[in-house]
Formats: C-alpha cells, sequence, structure tokens
C-alpha cells in the first residue's frame, strides 16, 4: 500500500428533528457530492399501487415550494454537477456530484423538497408517461427485459413485498393520484426517515453547519414503523418458465436464499467470497466449467442482492446464478454441472489461493469505489440507513480478508436443490 | 411545512479544471503517456491499437482476437493467466473500439511492473490454441446473437450505415457465420500485424508518479517494447453525410419506434469544436436541455431522449438518439425538427449558454478526477491524434466562449435539412409518419 492512499474519514451527526448526517471530507479534487436516500423502496409500496415508489422518484424532481419544474435538473446543471435518483428495494436515493462551490446549492435544493414537495396533475400525468416510457426502454421493447430481476422475485418469494414487480403494472401507474402521492410522502420522506451523505470537498464541522442551516427546519415527523419483511425459506425447489418473444437464446436463473445481511453480515461475505470464486473470472469455477469446458453456457454470473446491492438491501435477499446458453443442453443438464461444482466446494472447500484472489479482486473492486466521490458517498448513506454503521464501507476489504475457508464451504452446501427456485426464459421460436 | 425562507445559494464562479501531471515517453518503439492521479493505490493501463480499414470492415478477426488473446501462451493456459491476474488484484481484456483495438488492464499499483509483465506474456506468447479458438468463435457466435437482438444495436447499425455508407465506420457487428471460417493462424497473423509496439499508444493513470509509472510499465512490457513492427495505414477520414429521406428499418414486434438523426461534427482538434460541444449540450446534451424539455418533461413522449458528439480517429459526428411510443412516433418527429429547426435559426439564451458552459467545465473535472476516466480521456485523445495539451486548453476554450460564437455554430450544426434520420420499429407507425416526413426509404 502506497503512502498515499485515500483513507475514509467519516464523521455523523443527527439533526433535531432525526436527519441522520455523514460527513466523509477529501480535498484530493474541488468536488463533492450528496447523497439523500430515504428508507422507503419497493417493498414499502401498497399492493393497489405497484411501481409507486419509483414514481415516486420521478415526482421529486417536479418541484418544490421554492423550486419549479425542471429547475432541480437545470441548476445543479448550471452550477456544473449531474443529478439523479434510483429506487431499489428498500431505499430511494437522490444526488448529486458537482464541484464544491455549488455544495450550498446541492444542499438547499435537497432540503427545499424535503420539507414542501410541490406537486400538480399535469406533472404527475407526465410523469406517469414517462415512467411507461422508461419500462418500454427497459423491458417491453428489447430481449431480456427485465429478467431476471422483474421475472425472478415472483417464483422465490411468497409476499406481495418481496415477489412484485418494483416498476409497476401501467394499470396501477395510470390510477395513481395525488392524495396518494401527498400521503406517501407524508409517511416516508421525513428527515428522521432519512439520511443525508456529503462526500468530498467539505470538511466535516462545514457540512454539519450547513445540513443544520438547511435542513434543521424541516418539521419533525415520526418515521413510519419499518415492518420486516422476511419469510420462510422455501424447502422444495420451485421452477417457472416464461417466455420473451424478443430474446434469440434461452437463460436460466437460479436463486436461493441468502444471510440477513443486516444481522449476518459475515455470513453473507461468506456467500459473496463463494460468487467470486464461482463465477468472477476465466480461473473461477463456473466458468471453467460450464463456458470453457463444456462449452454449454454462453455466460454465467453469480451475484448478491436484486442488482448485486446485498449490502443495501435487508432480509431477505438472493444469491442469484445466472446463465445464458445456446440452447444446445437442457436446463436440466446445466443444473446437474450447477450442483457438481457447488458439490465439490462444499465437499472440499476453496483453495487458499482461490480464497486469496477473491481477497485482491474485492480490494480493487474497493478502490475502485474509492476514486469515485459519487460512489462513495451512496454507499456510506446506504450502510447507513440499513446497517447504522457508514465506516461499514471501508470495513468491507477487511471483512473479505477474515472469510474463512470452513464458511464458503458451508455456504456452498447450504447452496441445495431443494431451497432454490429456477426461472427459465424459452426464447421466440426461430 | 415550514415557513422558514432561506434564499437560494448561489454556485461559486465555474472552475476551470487543471490539468494533471502528465509525462511522456518512448519506451523502445513503444509511445506512452503516464499521468499521476493521487487517491487510491490503482494503476490503469491502456493499450490502443491502430487498425486498417480491412480490420474495421471484417471485424470478426479482431474481435475472435480479442477473446482468444486470453486462451492461454505457450507457458500459460488461460486459467493460468486468469489466476496470475486475479491475484494482482487485476483485470484484463482486449476490446474492439471503434478505429482501433483496446488492452485495457487495471491493477493495485503495487503490481503495476507484474501485470504489464502478464500483457507483454500475452502480447508476445498468445497461442492461438486450435480447440480454444474453436470454442470462443462459437461463444462470440452466440453472443453476436444476442447482441444483434437489442434495438439499441439494430439503432447503432441504422444510422452508421446511413451516415457512412461503406465507410470501416458503418460497419456493425459481424454475422455469427463469418466467424466460421477463422482459425488460430489466421488470428496468429492478425496479431502479428496488429499488436506491435510501432502501431501502439500506451496510458497509465495511477497514484505513482508519472515517471516511476512509465518506468515500471517499461520494466513490465520489456522486450515486446522492441518487437518489430510497423505502424499500420490508418482508416480514411469519414466521407460527407447525404441527408435525405427517412430510412425505415422494421422490427417487429416493437412497442416503441428508435429515432436516430446524425451528422458529421467538428473534430477534437478543429477550431470550431469547443463552440459545437456547447450547442450540443444546450440541444440535448444535458437533462436541462430543448430536447429534454420538451420531448420527456413537456410531452412524456420519451424517457432518455439525447443528443452527443462522438470523436473517432476517422472523424466525427452528432447524433441524436430517441425512443418514442409507437403513437407519438409522428408527433416526436414534429417536435424533434422543430426544436432544432428552432435552435438553428432564434440560437440559445445567454443563461442556456452559460448553463451548459458550466455543465461542461464540471463534467469534464468529473470525468479526468478518477484514473480509469482520465485513463480512458487519454487513451481516445491518443486515438484521435489529439495532443495531450487538450486537457487544459479545452477547458479554457469553453470558459472563454461567447453566446453569439455558439449560436453562430448552432445555425450549422442544428439545421434540421444538414441530418440523416431513421428510425426502427413497428411498420405500423408508417402511415402517420408519412404525412409528416413525406416520402420514406425502406431498409
Amino acid at each position: 500500500m502506497t503512502s498515499s492512499a485515500f483513507s475514509l474519514e467519516i464523521s455523523t451527526t443527527v439533526l433535531d428533528n432525526g436527519l441522520r448526517v455523514i460527513a466523509a471530507p477529501d480535498h484530493s479534487t474541488p468536488l463533492c457530492a450528496v447523497a439523500v436516500v430515504y428508507d422507503v423502496g419497493f417493498r414499502s409500496e401498497p399492493e393497489s399501487r405497484t411501481g409507486f415508489a419509483h414514481l415516486f422518484e420521478h415526482l421529486m424532481f417536479q418541484g418544490s415550494a421554492n423550486v419549479a419544474k425542471a429547475e432541480h435538473p437545470r441548476l445543479v446543471e448550471g452550477a456544473g454537477g449531474v443529478m439523479n435518483g434510483h429506487t431499489r428495494p428498500d431505499l430511494t436515493s437522490y444526488f448529486e456530484a458537482l464541484p464544491s462551490n455549488g455544495l450550498d446549492l446541492a444542499l438547499w435544493l435537497e432540503a427545499d423538497r424535503m420539507s414542501s414537495l410541490a406537486l400538480n396533475e399535469e406533472n404527475l400525468a407526465n410523469q406517469v408517461a414517462v415512467v411507461k416510457e422508461e419500462i418500454r426502454v427497459n423491458v417491453m421493447n428489447r430481449p431480456y427485459g427485465g429478467f431476471p430481476w422483474i421475472s425472478l422475485p415472483p417464483v422465490a418469494f411468497d409476499t406481495y413485498p418481496n415477489a412484485h414487480n418494483g416498476y409497476g403494472d401501467f394499470s396501477h401507474l395510470e390510477d395513481a393520484t395525488l392524495d396518494d402521492a401527498a400521503d406517501f410522502y407524508r409517511r416516508f420522506y421525513t428527515p428522521s426517515n432519512a439520511v443525508l451523505a456529503i462526500g468530498g470537498d467539505c470538511e466535516a464541522e462545514r457540512a454539519f453547519s450547513l445540513a443544520r442551516r438547511f435542513f434543521g427546519h424541516i418539521e419533525p415527523r415520526e418515521a413510519p414503523p419499518r415492518p420486516s419483511f422476511s419469510e420462510p425459506p422455501i424447502t422444495k425447489e420451485r421452477r417457472a418458465t416464461i417466455s420473451d418473444p424478443l430474446a434469440p437464446t434461452p437463460a436460466v436463473a437460479v436463486a436461493y436464499r441468502a444471510p440477513d445481511p443486516v444481522k449476518q453480515p459475515e455470513e453473507m461475505l461468506a456467500y459473496a467470497v463463494a460468487a467470486s470464486i464461482l463465477a468472477d473470472g476465466d480461473a473461477s469455477r463456473l466458468r471453467k466449467r460450464l463456458v470453457h469446458q463444456d462449452r454449454s453456457v454462453t455466460d454465467v454470473s453469480c451475484y448478491l442482492g436484486t442488482f448485486g446491492d446485498a449490502f443495501s438491501m435487508r432480509d431477505p435477499i438472493l444469491f442469484q446464478v445466472l446463465l445464458f446458453h445456446p440452447g444446445t443442453t437442457s436446463t436440466d443438464e446445466l443444473l446437474v454441472a450447477l450442483d457438481d461444482e457447488l458439490g465439490k466446494l462444499a465437499a472440499s472447500g476453496p483453495t487458499a489461493q482461490e480464497l486469496a484472489r477473491a481477497v485482491a479482486k474485492a480490494s480493487a473492486s474497493y478502490w475502485s469505489t474509492m476514486d469515485q466521490v459519487l460512489e462513495r458517498t451512496l454507499a456510506m448513506a446506504d450502510a447507513e440507513l440499513i446497517h447504522g454503521d457508514p465506516s461499514l464501507v471501508g470495513k468491507l476489504p477487511g471483512l473479505i480478508e477474515q472469510v474463512t475457508a470452513a464458511q464458503v464451504q458451508a455456504a456452498a452446501a447450504a447452496l441445495a436443490p431443494n431451497t432454490r427456485a429456477i426461472l427459465e426464459l424459452e426464447p421466440a421460436r426461430q | 411545512m415550514s415557513d422558514t425562507q432561506i434564499p437560494r445559494p448561489l454556485p461559486g464562479e465555474a472552475v476551470v479544471p487543471s490539468a494533471p501531471e502528465l509525462s511522456s515517453a518512448n519506451l523502445g518503439s513503444l509511445r506512452a503517456v503516464a499521468a499521476r492521479r493521487p487517491g487510491v493505490p490503482m494503476a490503469h493501463i491502456r493499450l490502443a491499437f491502430a487498425l486498417r480499414s480491412s480490420d474495421a470492415t471484417k471485424p470478426q478477426g479482431a474481435m475472435l482476437l480479442s477473446e482468444s488473446a486470453l486462451a492461454g501462451t505457450k507457458k500459460m493456459d488461460r486459467t493460468a493467466l486468469a489466476a496470475a491476474i486475479d491475484i494482482l488484484g487485476g483485470s484484463l481484456e482486449l476490446a474492439l473500439r471503434d478505429g482501433w483495438l483496446s488492452v485495457r488492464a487495471s491493477v493495485l499499483s503495487q503490481n503495476l511492473e507484474a501485470m504489464a509483465g502478464l500483457i507483454s506474456e500475452v502480447l508476445q506468447g498468445a497461442a492461438y490454441p486450435a480447440k480454444a479458438v474453436r470454442a470462443d468463435r462459437a461463444r462470440l457466435a452466440d453472443e453476436l446473437v444476442i447482441a444483434k437482438s437489442q434495438p439499441s444495436t439494430i439503432a447503432k447499425e441504422t444510422i452508421a450505415r446511413r451516415l457512412h455508407g461503406n465507410h470501416p465506420l458503418a460497419t456493425g457487428l459481424p454475422a455469427p457465420s463469418t466467424l466460421s471460417r477463422i482459425a488460430g493462424p489466421t488470428l496468429a497473423h492478425l496479431h502479428a500485424d496488429l499488436l506491435t509496439p510501432a502501431n501502439a499508444v500506451a496510458v497509465v493513470v495511477s497514484d505513482l508518479s508519472p515517471d516511476k509509472a512509465l518506468s515500471s510499465l517499461g520494466a513490465g512490457l520489456g522486450s515486446w517494447c522492441d518487437a518489430p513492427g510497423q505502424p499500420v495505414e490508418p482508416i480514411r477520414p469519414l466521407p460527407p453525410v447525404a441527408p435525405g429521406a427517412l430510412v425505415w428499418h422494421e422490427r417487429m414486434p416493437a412497442v416503441q419506434t428508435n429515432i436516430r438523426f446524425g451528422r458529421l461534427a467538428p473534430r477534437r482538434s478543429d477550431p470550431g469544436s469547443a463552440a459545437a460541444s456547447i450547442a450540443n449540450l444546450a440541444f440535448g446534451g444535458m437533462f436541462a436541455s430543448r430536447l429534454v424539455d420538451n420531448l420527456r418533461e413537456k410531452r412524456g413522449y420519451t424517457y432518455s431522449p439525447r443528443s452527443e458528439i462522438q470523436h473517432f480517429p476517422s472523424g466525427s459526428r452528432m447524433l441524436i438518439s430517441l425512443d418514442v411510443a409507437n403513437e407519438v412516433t409522428a408527433a416526436s418527429f414534429v417536435e424533434l425538427r422543430y426544436e432544432l429547426g428552432r435552435a438553428c435559426t432564434t440560437g440559445f439564451g445567454d443563461e442556456e449558454i452559460d448553463f451548459a458552459k458550466r455543465y461542461a467545465l464540471g463534467t469534464f473535472a468529473f470525468s479526468t478526477a478518477t484514473q480509469a476516466g482520465l485513463a480512458s480521456i487519454l487513451e481516445a485523445l491518443s486515438c484521435q491524434g489529439v495532443g495531450m495539451e487538450y486537457l487544459s486548453q479545452h477547458p479554457r476554450r469553453i470558459a472563454d466562449l461567447e453566446t453569439a460564437e455558439v449560436n453562430a455554430t448552432a445555425q450549422d450544426l442544428l439545421a434540421p435539412s444538414e441530418f440523416a434520420a431513421v428510425a426502427i420499429g413497428d411498420p405500423g407507425c408508417l402511415a402517420g409518419l408519412e404525412k409528416i416526413e413525406g416520402r420514406i426509404a425502406l431498409a
């Protein structure tokens, strides 16, 4: 490690209204990032309003008491920055990355929409239309659209919060009203249900003083009770098939339940190491076997969490194996090969070399996140929101290093056929 | 709701990003440039190899080479090579770009020399074993089938053919069947022709001093730097674009129409380049732009409409992209042509230009702030024959632009009659579209 190495120095405070604030200064460039993360995602949206958490994210850009429609992006970009938001199963993030002399402006904009969102029918209808186009682009008009993040959960889970489509049904989106939005905002968009993270070129003390100045006056409201979304693991293998008229070749997604990321982070990391050993790079076991030896699949990947973001999720989460293949081998034969490799890992464990490679890769991936002020600011905000510990981000490489061969072996053993859900994607008839 | 009124803070003066610490050297026949980005202990290496016209018009060779170069060397098989890369905290890939072949690696910076050693092992020792090449060929064919089914790929290839005719840049992904005749010896020949130090530019960005990074790179690449070879004949410049009737490409089933407009644009080295980049941003290159305001935020026709200026070794082009619901296809053409016409005839206001300039400066600072981002920019500049002084000159040119200068550029750059257009989707949209666009050619 060179002496110039960046180190993540995190300070935290809580405002009187309950807003948790994190600062992580770094003055190597005159740039900064702001993340505001709310403790609500698509697991929390009402049953008759699938897709509402994401639609609401769009509405947050439509104006607030002192910000007209279209003004938020215009002001951030006009200060030399970028902005966006994303909706995940357990959280919704809003963020700006901009030159540090625009930091006050970014905080003012975030505070204004946390304090007093302004909506009207026209803007709601406009964003319903925009979200429908987003779903057409990303799901309906492309091969493998929404595979497997939309199509796998209903096979792997039984309860509405975990199983439903987070992008939403068109009919639900069209039914959304201003009252729904006001309700959702009142319940979930309170300072005590949010985390504000400020990263980059700003001292912690100044960050906290700006947070108090812009967010301190926002009326405190009680954070909503957060139900558990846990459900018992499945005990019998499940299988479903979807047909994709746009896809030229088949694919298979296999999902196993992984440990609770909050209560059992060490166990969960053993699954992450197993994923790396199984499918990251040409020396990994499944790539070697399925791609290069059997030549039965075109691509294989293993990942934890809906979008590979296990540390930004609460229980339950999935360990997923994704296989794209030309259809020359049956799904059953692919599963036999998968089980064979999992069985070997469970029986003999990983080699010391394999563990060392997983550690080196995790370290490189950690540094790549640390090199990007926005990425590391978002990661800290998520870690505070989900784990109550923003410094977890910096501890990850060390925690990965502590994962033992026995833990990886146990993880592989737990990936058993009776605990999995299998989704086959059938292509269009050629 | 709170009554507290805190006035909106104004951002400070636009910050003109400063250029990084750079150093360049010839390592044997290899031209190399290094930059320092302190902070994280990583190094990013890029080796860019120029392509001949024939390599670009028959890309199947270079594509398969990119897969099979890592299939093993005389000393190491594929698995051993991958394991050796992994243990360094590294990654290594070859990728065919538009106009060059790129070797891209990242590694913990303490292992820079070792990583360069593995790259050298591949460059000098790639064995193209017959069995592995056959397997890679089959897999690449499968991947091509999937890639070619994506509407974004179809749209990219359709507009490129429409814009550039038979120029190599118009070549799309190869048909899977074209791979069948390529075997190991062909790849070994192609490798010997292209992957030589004289035909390459190397870039390394790390937390190390540029001189230290260059010496580690040179030490790792070793004798490869003195390997024989010649620079290849570069791909010819892009020919002029002939605007004309809209070309319709049928794709069924489709719930959206993919609309693409394109034209040539000033090269990075042209005097009008900075003004063109700002005109493009104000038109559709940022969220707060005419295109997004109208077609997304006012009308809800599309999710992510955008315009961009793309630079290649053989030239530069402006591309406007939007994917719209079938039923608003004709209406989207009306609005898009209206916005082009309006920007071309009456230009942009001072605030629009000022904001676009600040956006350009800010995002340039961000894209050069990370090691990987800076490495990609240095690689692209090298391939386009643009000197590294661009890193300091470009932001200053942006900062100095006047509204009148940008609007003068917009009059030509955004003239609707200068664009060629294609649309991909359900031909059921054609009847309505013909009323707006007149004659439509079918692809």
